[in-house]
């Protein structure tokens, strides 16, 4: 409900209730007054009568009681009057024309009127003797009249003043909820963001005054508004800065990290190459140390043998000096040394001394290639022991590898026709002589599997494009071939297909180690009665 | 040829190999495990060919081949060892100027035909020496016949030039005479 309307329904009901109540009250005094003084009047009136007549009646002086009864009735208010003698015969009356024959109804007080005749009786008594009946007629009309004029009045009044004031309050009420609806509107503005809206409201009055203040609200409001406005400016600049600062610290972190996943990984990669190549280095520097304790002895046993197939040559010749001297004696003559003799021959059958004859020359032998055995195996595996300050220099593959045929020239070149095409390379930092080792190994490998005659195909090439530059080595025959099987186990050290005896089996194992120390790789495609051809790849740095 | 051979090692093993070896082959070889001991051979005795290894008690394989030369300068120096330290080797090879170097375990043939080259250089170095020598000895006895040769020469050329005046002499006084005919 508005506000207009509690005010008015309040106002009008609380002057309402005032009103009824006032008029009432007052109506309610009047009347009183009015029927005190109507009653008053009347019993006055009826006494009065009553003992101006009182006389006549007793006397029955009727003519007397017709002018008193005419006097009376010239009272406006006197509507009739009647004397009614103790047996109800009437000893006068007069009325006015309306009131003849109204019947008498006796009131006792205004209450009991109703039809605004105010029938009052009194009573003739002397002493105690009743002598006659007065009823007089007392129009309440004028009291009715003034009673309904006063109530109109009232109420006219009353309802006058109850629009007034309804009315007052309805345009206050429109006063009041315009600046409100107003003020309402202007909070509506600020709360719809509008702040600059001023209140134009001039008045003095306490609405004035909150519109004042409200102003004041509106420009403070207003520059705070600014403020933050401005504020929320910088700070959407700053949030953005923020947002590129953070994206490029973002990517930054996201390069870094692919960065060092990438290291990571590197690093698990070398981790596990450092250990395979610390697995053989300890195997190496086992070797090493052993080494030098494994070749004086094997240097002297060595040498032993050979002074003593010297020593055995002696002695043989010694022995044939003997056998020549024995075989020169007449031994018929001399029975003690046909004795002797005999005895000579028959140890020389139970030992067989031809068979040893023969077999001494291979015994030493093979005792001294069991010693040079154990020489290459020692020294075989001293490559794999890491030395500190390997030698390396700058030098050409390709004439590395015209150098190896060079070496190799004598044993190869009645098994294999060599067909080379080696291209310029540019200098390699490495070990010059472990690369002659490796070129050397490949090659007489591809000679011995060559059975009879056959090809021996050596390229290198330098090979650039965009994203690298390497040397490409490959060393190639069309000899027996590699099954599949061998060819998973060729790397392994001291893996041969080789009778025992003939190589150590280290050769491909030891060139594999010094071509993955290089930083390159080795492999190898063959194909069984076709061929096989080992290639060698080293990355240069990039450009 | 018969070289004198000096071996020296911490092996009494290899020191019996390597005599029988060189008995074998009639040269004549002087053995010892201690170095000092070795030094004292190179002192008395005159060594051709000193057979060294690398670790040996006392003092190590370089240090004794520098003395060895030192005490007999046209020694051969040879280094057998079963040590693979190459720095050590190429140490030894420019301060103690070794002549070769082997690897142990050796093999005999190459042993015996590196001390015949060795045998054969030093008797070549030998002759240059003596060579060497000869030439000082007869330069000297150039420069002292050269000088008598000065001496005489200047008493000749005196005598010459003493003959010289008086034959001038004589021929000025000659033509004096032939002038103071004919004018």
């Amino acid at each position: 409900m508005s506000l207009r309307l509690k005010a008015i329904i309040g106002i009008a009901l609380i002057e309402v209730i005032l009103l009824v109540i006032l008029i009432s009250t007052i109506l309610n005094y009047m009347q009183k007054a009015n029927e005190d003084s109507l009653e008053t009047y009347i019993t006055t009136t009826k006494t009065l009568f009553a003992s101006s007549t009182k006389d006549a009646i007793l006397s029955f002086d009727l003519a007397t009681l017709e002018n008193f009864v005419a006097e009376v009735l010239k009272n406006e208010s006197i509507l009739y009057v009647r004397i009614f003698d103790n047996n109800n015969n009437a000893l006068a009356s007069g009325s006015r024309e309306q009131y003849r024959e109204k019947k008498f109804v006796a009131d006792n007080s205004y209450q009991e009127v109703d039809d605004s005749v105010y029938d009052a009786e009194q009573l003739i008594t002397v002493n105690g003797i009743t002598y006659a009946k007065i009823q007089i007629g007392v129009s309440t009309e004028r009291i009715e009249q003034s009673i309904k004029e006063t109530r109109q009045l009232a109420a006219g009044i009353a309802i006058t003043e109850i629009v007034l004031v309804a009315f007052f309050s309805f345009i206050l009420g429109i006063y009041l909820t315009r600046q409100l609806k107003i003020l309402h509107d202007a909070a509506r503005d600020i709360s719809a963001g509008n702040y600059t809206k001023q209140i134009d409201i001039k008045t003095n009055d306490e609405i004035g005054k909150v519109a004042v203040a409200f102003n004041q609200m509106m420009s403070t409001l207003n520059l705070s508004n600014e403020r933050t406005l401005s504020y929320q400016e910088e700070l959407k600049e700053l949030n953005k800065s923020l947002e590129e600062r953070v994206g490029n610290r973002t990517r930054k972190i996201l390069d870094q990290k692919n960065k060092l996943e990438g290291a990571y990984s590197q690093l698990q990669k070398t981790q596990m190459q450092l250990v395979e190549s610390e697995k053989l280095a300890s195997i190496g520097q086992l070797a090493a140390g052993v080494a030098h304790e494994i070749n004086n002895p094997i240097g002297f046993v060595k040498s032993n043998l050979s002074s003593l197939e010297s020593y055995i040559n002696v002695y043989r010749t010694l022995i044939k000096e003997q056998q020549d001297f024995i075989n020169n004696v007449d031994l018929e003559n001399h029975p003690y040394l046909q004795e002797q003799f005999f005895k000579i021959e028959k140890y020389q059958d139970q030992e067989d001394i031809d068979f040893i004859n023969n077999d001494i020359k291979s015994l030493i032998k093979e005792s001294i290639t069991g010693t040079v055995r154990v020489a290459e195996i020692v020294k075989g595996l001293k490559v794999y022991a890491r030395e500190s300050n390997e030698i390396l220099e700058l030098c050409d593959l390709g004439a590395c590898l015209e150098d190896a045929l060079k070496i190799l020239n004598n044993e190869i070149k009645y098994k294999c026709k060599i067909k080379k095409d080696i291209k310029k390379l540019p200098l390699f930092n490495c070990n010059e002589v472990q690369m002659t080792q490796v070129f050397t190994n490949l090659i007489v490998n591809a000679a011995q599997a060559i059975k009879h005659v056959g090809v021996l195909t050596i390229k290198a090439s330098h090979n650039t494009s965009d994203a690298e530059s390497n040397i490409t080595i490959s060393i190639a025959d069309n000899g027996e071939g590699i099954s599949e099987t061998n060819k998973a186990k060729l790397f392994d050290p001291f893996f041969t297909t080789k009778p025992v005896g003939e190589g150590t089996g280290l050769g491909l194992s030891i060139s594999h180690g010094i071509i993955t120390d290089h930083g390159g790789t080795i492999s190898v495609e063959s194909n069984e009665g076709v061929g096989t051809r080992f290639t060698i790849i080293f990355n240069l740095k990039q450009a | 040829m018969n070289p004198k051979i000096l071996i020296v090692d911490d092996e009494q093993d290899i020191l019996e190999s390597l005599y029988r070896f060189c008995r074998i082959r009639k040269w004549t070889a002087f053995t010892s495990n201690s170095c000092l001991e070795a030094l004292e051979i190179l002192q008395k005795k005159s060594i051709d060919i000193i057979i060294s290894d690398m670790r040996m008690p006392e003092m190590d394989g370089v240090t004794f081949l520098t003395k060895a030369k030192a005490l007999s300068p046209q020694s051969i120096r040879i280094l057998l060892t079963g040590y693979t330290d190459m720095k050590a080797v190429v140490n030894a090879v420019n301060e103690a100027k070794i002549y070769n170097y082997l690897n142990k375990p050796w093999d005999d043939q190459i042993l015996e035909s590196v001390i015949n080259s060795a045998v054969d250089f030093k008797d070549k170095e030998d002759e240059r020496l003596r060579l060497i020598d000869e030439t000082a000895c007869k330069n000297k006895e150039l420069k002292t016949l050269n000088e008598s040769l000065e001496e005489k020469v200047e008493n000749r050329t005196e005598k010459l030039q003493a003959s010289m005046k008086v034959a001038q002499e004589s021929n000025k006084k000659l033509a004096k005479t032939l002038e103071k005919r004919y004018l």
